[in-house]
């Protein structure tokens, strides 16, 4: 009895650092990431001091995460968040930064959808469950135009409903955040529309 | 036989009496041929009372042509002569005179035609100048005599009224007594369903006597139908179409300026009128809810110390919506599934969790199985 406990505690013991080295390298992996993405938001700001134009463009041109083309920059002050967009969804470009899920260009007309991962630890789309109707979201491209949007609307709905890409207003600039909800049964729907200053 | 010759219907029951006389002995054959001229006869008074209404028809059409032919003269103001155009003394010399409707050829005192203009092509006209101008009577009417070289009479006791005289400077002046710019746009943001817009529209800016001090009537023409203001605005536009105007005869043009003339005096507001409204920094904006292409008339008056001026502009609104970013681009995708986001450490952490438990049951086992071995 006793050696069956032995070999069943090291086999334990040796799934358990096995684990533990995952779990591990997972969170240093995004916090190396964090610094990373950090890293090309500063990229993308610095573009505006370069007074040369076709540097500008060129800059433009290269700015990548781990191959990934950078669309622009999602700022969220409430929950203290600012990200590079991604231009593709898949699995291992969520692992690397917020994705553009649907839309056409940042700043369009038209529902502009990000994907985001819901971490534990509270980056990437982490806290957008402590979001509210009326916080502001500033998307900002890579010409640095920046409009601020509105939440208008905060809804959970299942994996299989898209009916979130659609614009719930014609002809206004909306934007759509999606996370993971209830593990990874639902999805978080987080919607904000263009603040439209009056001149 | 006689039925088939008789012709016209004066002389039939003439012609049937003295049938029925010769012919009685024929008893019922008589009657036969007494209806069948009765026939004929109510066939012929037909025809004369069609061919007398085509006559009167023809006759109506035809009027109007004839009427037209003995035109009448149209007078034109410019500067301080009355120049006076028919179109059937215009084109050669001839000579004229003012008189009474009863006056005798006798006393009449004739002076010779003048050119019109100095150029080449210039009609002979009568005119009223200071010279002329005591053959009027009170009421500003003469009655014009004209003859040709022969001495034949053209015009003979035609009444002229000078109120019915074209003004050329009212024709020709409109839109030009008060010096403006319209080619001047404005432009501003506007929020149209959410998107925000550039908008430009059009104005009038007023480059006249910066002193004086302005007002406006802005009348919107009708989309539909039309009414007098864009009948004016439609001769306006036919005056200022120099190249359909060149198309026209002098007769033509002198109608057309004459429909303009009336129909804008009598539209013009009066000087008085409650309807002005203060001109500000010089500029006349274009309604803020006018649509490209509608049509308006602006009336300005100027009043600069004891003179007064109105003038009319004839505009066309341009309107123009620029979205400040480009509209919405139809992407044409699709998708069934929304991306998976949750984070998968979580099973991760979960069965790191679940092992460290399971160290903790088999060492606690581990424990009770040794103590029992060394009890044993």
């Amino acid at each position: 009895m006793k050696k069956i406990c032995d070999i069943i505690l090291i086999l334990l013991i040796i799934g358990a650092i096995i684990f533990g080295v995952i779990i591990g390298s997972e969170y240093i992996r995004r916090e190396k990431n964090e610094d990373k993405l950090s890293a090309v938001v500063a990229q993308i700001e610095s573009i505006n001091t370069d007074v040369n134009e076709t540097s500008k463009e060129n800059k433009q041109e290269l700015i990548k995460v781990d191959g990934y083309d950078v669309e622009g920059i999602i700022e969220i002050p409430k929950i203290n968040i600012k990200y590079p967009i991604v231009s593709t969804t898949s699995d291992e470009a969520m692992k690397v930064a917020i994705t553009k899920f649907w839309g056409t260009n940042i700043n369009d007309i038209g529902n502009y959808t990000m994907a985001g991962h819901n971490y534990k630890n509270g980056t990437m789309f982490g806290k957008t469950k402590y979001l509210e109707v009326g916080d502001k979201i500033k998307m900002t491209d890579l010409h640095l135009n920046t409009v601020e949007y509105e939440i208008f609307k905060i809804y959970t709905i299942d994996p299989d409903d898209v009916t979130c890409v659609e614009s719930v207003e014609p002809n206004t600039r909306e934007i759509t955040l999606i996370t993971c909800t209830n593990g990874h049964k639902n999805r978080l729907i987080t919607k904000a529309r263009e603040i439209i200053k009056n001149n | 036989m006689h039925v088939e010759k008789c012709r016209g219907a004066t002389g039939y029951n003439r012609k049937i009496k003295k049938l029925c006389k010769n012919i009685y002995i024929f008893g019922k054959k008589c009657y036969n041929i007494r209806s069948e001229i009765l026939k004929e006869g109510e066939t012929m008074k037909k025809s004369i009372k069609i061919t007398l209404m085509l006559i009167l028809l023809i006759t109506m059409m035809v009027m109007p042509t004839f009427i037209s032919a003995n035109t009448e003269s149209k007078i034109l103001k410019k500067s301080d002569k009355y120049l006076i155009y028919n179109e059937n003394a215009m084109n050669e010399e001839f000579t004229f005179a003012f008189g009474t409707e009863n006056q005798s050829k006798e006393s009449l005192i004739f002076f010779p035609s003048a050119k019109d203009t100095n150029e080449e092509g210039a009609k002979n006209v009568a005119y009223i100048d200071d010279a002329t101008k005591g053959y009027l009577n009170e009421n500003s009417e003469a009655f014009l005599f004209v003859r040709n070289k022969e001495g034949k009479y053209i015009i003979e006791a035609e009444k002229i009224n000078l109120k019915n005289a074209i003004d050329n400077e009212v024709v020709e002046g409109t839109t030009k007594r008060i010096k403006v710019d319209t080619s001047k746009t404005e432009t501003t943001t506007k929020t149209i369903d959410g998107v925000k817009n550039e908008v430009t529209k059009g104005k009038v800016v007023i480059t006249d006597d910066a002193k004086a001090k302005y007002s406006y009537i802005l009348v919107k023409l009708p989309t539909t139908g039309e009414n007098d203001y864009s009948k004016l605005m439609n001769l306006a536009e036919k005056i200022s179409n120099k190249e359909e105007v060149e198309k026209l005869d002098l007769m033509q043009k002198l109608e057309l300026m004459e429909s303009f003339y009336t129909l804008y005096t009598a539209k013009e507001p009066k000087a008085n009128d409650s309807s002005w409204l203060p001109v500000e920094n010089l500029e006349i904006m274009q309604p803020e809810d006018s649509k490209n292409g509608e049509q308006y008339i602006v009336f300005i008056k100027s009043v600069n110390g004891e003179e007064t001026k109105i003038d009319a502009q004839f505009l066309t609104s341009y309107d123009e919506y620029s979205p400040l970013y480009e509209k919405e681009t139809v992407t044409i995708k699709e998708t069934s599934k929304l991306p998976v986001t949750f984070d998968s450490t979580t099973t991760l952490i979960v069965i790191f969790a679940i092992i460290i438990v399971a160290i903790i049951i088999v060492l606690v086992i581990r424990k009770k199985a040794s103590k029992k071995e060394e009890n044993k």
